[in-house]
């Protein structure tokens, strides 16, 4: 796992407390909220306060929201585009 | 039979005629009250007791008076101070009675009532005071801000254009009486959602289960107005729009909170004071303050500003945080009789310094971080497999949720009784000590409820009959609670200690179930 993406899953399990989870237990891909992980709606805004403190980027609205929470992947990569003078 | 015999409210707006007076012509504004909660609580309750004792002192309260219980769980804060359990302890002594708060979140208010009619009904008290009320405080308004639930312009109840609940203090108190009253109550119904901790359930399912209870109990099919909780929240008042049209569509709505503003454990307390008082004097109900084109998906009827004439009885609900839903039903008729059923022990299991025991048999789960500190079970050690989301759960829910696997299995329609003085403690703590550092942990917010641990129960073990948390009572209190449940027709109860934060740490939990017929 590439290493700003281990970071990333790290912040995800440390801030939202998840039990017995590491950061190769999480998959790129998968869908982050519903089912795998189990997240939910207090989850998803704890993680936008979380992101938003360490790489600075805001999630404004519920369509943003949305796209950024798809997947591990597509979180990693919202950062990247909302941040591109530096590594997510 | 339970009367509403006497009744008295504050509101930003004043006393009961001002604020009826004020909802009515759409004044009416949420805000704050003056001042400490005891004293406020102390001279409603003698007002609606007029010089008389009461038998017991029940306090419908979420939070109790949180300023000072913020400043208390802060290093070297004098921990008996403003919790619950604190407020409990000096109404006894006020009142010289037994004074227990009992919590279902924002339900309270029904939930006491309801536990004030179980008493009556089963001959342990003849008076019961009901009060109600909890203090605001940075505390549960940025936790409330933080989960994106407030309307920072105002409170529109069932609106196209609503955004959220906006906070207000009132306070309320009823003394209930066996012999004689103005009012009857005449039902009520508890249920569990076993959904989400902060959303309803997206049909209303858990709060529409209470409501025909209510109805049931009050040997009506529909009642002639309802009161209803109305945040002003899109996910409640969609939920509850949802529930009343499925069983009791036609019968118009009005709600409050845009003139009280959400008071908490104290709203539900507030709104049947109010109700009573127009059914008792025979006034027009006033109309929803706040409201102007229905936004709901529930075809209801819901009743704008002004006042509207109804024929009795009236339904007033509440749900709240956990799930946990509460339904009163005020008429002029007493509830349907009952026959008596007797209740047995069944089943008990106890957290002991490494796992747990019950029935001669013993498990372990982990070692505990201390002498005097209970184990934190966790998914993997109590059910076999991984839940990522056991992460969140403090420890009164772990354990409630970890004794409450040992004692499986038991009817969906199981009662729980949590009796605790700690509450939430240490969860109340780490949540202020992080808010006054700048860095909230919002998630962690909804587990500063004592009732919390019966939301995760009840989610995570299925359990859909109605839940109370009791704060300042004893064991015995608390097992002649589950008894009384039982008599008046629950399947089962789970009856819980759990004390955590304090030395040394408890967690137990009994089954209750009917005990057999005696032979003939």
């Amino acid at each position: 796992m590439d290493e700003s993406l281990r970071s990333l899953a790290m912040l995800i399990i440390t801030g939202l407390h998840l039990e017995d989870v590491t950061p190769e237990d999480i998959d790129p891909q998968a869908p982050l909220f519903g089912e795998g992980l189990g997240l939910d709606s207090i989850d998803a805004l704890e993680l936008a306060l979380l992101v938003s403190r360490k790489y600075q980027v805001r999630i404004g609205d519920a369509d943003t929201g949305k796209k950024a929470f798809a997947s591990l992947a597509a979180l990693h990569q919202f950062i990247r585009e909302q941040q591109p003078s530096t590594k997510a | 039979m339970p009367f509403l015999a006497h009744w008295a409210v504050a509101t930003p707006s004043g006393d009961i005629h001002a604020t009826l007076d004020a909802l009515a012509d759409g004044s009416a504004r949420p805000g704050r009250l003056v001042g400490p909660l005891l004293p406020l609580l102390q001279r409603l309750g003698g007002e609606v007791c007029i010089g008389k004792a009461p038998d017991v002192v029940l306090l419908a309260t979420a939070k109790g008076d949180l300023p000072l219980w913020a400043e208390a769980v802060l290093p070297g804060g004098d921990r008996h101070s403003g919790s619950p359990a604190c407020l409990a302890r000096q109404l006894a002594r006020h009142f010289a009675c037994p004074a227990w708060a009992l919590g279902a979140a924002c339900a309270s208010g029904p939930v006491a009532l309801a536990e004030a009619a179980r008493l009556i009904r089963a001959g342990d008290a003849r008076r019961v005071l009901v009060l109600g009320g909890d203090r605001l405080a940075d505390f549960v308004d940025e936790g409330f801000a933080g989960l994106k639930a407030v309307d920072p312009d105002r409170c529109r109840p069932f609106d196209a254009a609503r955004a959220g609940i906006q906070l207000g203090e009132t306070a309320a108190a009823v003394l209930l009486d066996a012999a004689t009253g103005r009012v009857q109550l005449q039902g009520w119904g508890q249920s569990l959602d076993a959904s989400h901790l902060t959303a309803p359930t997206r049909d209303g399912g858990g709060l529409s289960a209470a409501c025909s209870q209510a109805l049931a109990l009050g040997l009506v099919a529909l009642p002639g107005l309802i009161v209803a909780h109305g945040t002003g929240t899109r996910a409640n008042d969609d939920a509850e729009s949802l529930a009343y049209a499925r069983i009791m569509g036609g019968v118009p709505v009005v709600g409050w909170k845009g003139g009280l503003g959400h008071s908490l454990g104290a709203c539900g307390l507030t709104e049947v004071v109010l109700a009573a008082e127009c059914l008792a004097t025979g006034a027009a109900a006033p109309g929803t303050v706040g409201y102007h084109n229905l936004g709901v998906p529930g075809a209801i009827r819901v009743l704008g500003a002004g006042l509207h004439v109804a024929p009795g009885p009236w339904l007033s609900t509440n749900a709240g945080f956990g799930g946990m839903n509460g339904v009163v039903l005020l008429g002029d008729r007493p509830p349907r009789a009952l026959a008596a059923q007797p209740a047995a022990l069944v089943t008990r299991a106890e957290a002991t310094a490494k796992g747990w025991e019950a029935g001669g048999a013993t498990g372990s789960w982990c070692i505990p971080a201390a002498v005097g500190i209970l184990p934190r079970p966790t998914a993997r050690q109590v059910t076999g497999a991984v839940d990522p989301s056991w992460g969140r759960m403090d420890a009164p829910c772990r354990l409630l949720v970890a004794l409450g696997h040992l004692l499986k299995p038991w009817p969906s329609a199981t009662h729980i009784v949590l009796l605790t003085d700690s509450g939430c403690l240490l969860t109340d703590a780490a949540f202020e000590r992080g808010r006054r550092e700048g860095v909230p942990d919002f998630q962690s917010f909804a587990y500063t409820l004592a009732s919390t641990p019966i939301g995760e129960a009840s989610i995570r073990l299925g359990i859909r009959g109605g839940g109370q948390v009791v704060l300042g009572a004893s064991d015995r209190e608390g097992r002649r609670m589950a008894e009384r449940c039982i008599g008046e027709g629950a399947p089962a109860v789970l009856l819980a200690r759990i004390e955590t934060g304090v030395e040394p740490e408890v967690a137990w939990i009994e089954r209750y179930e009917r005990a057999p017929a005696p032979c003939p």
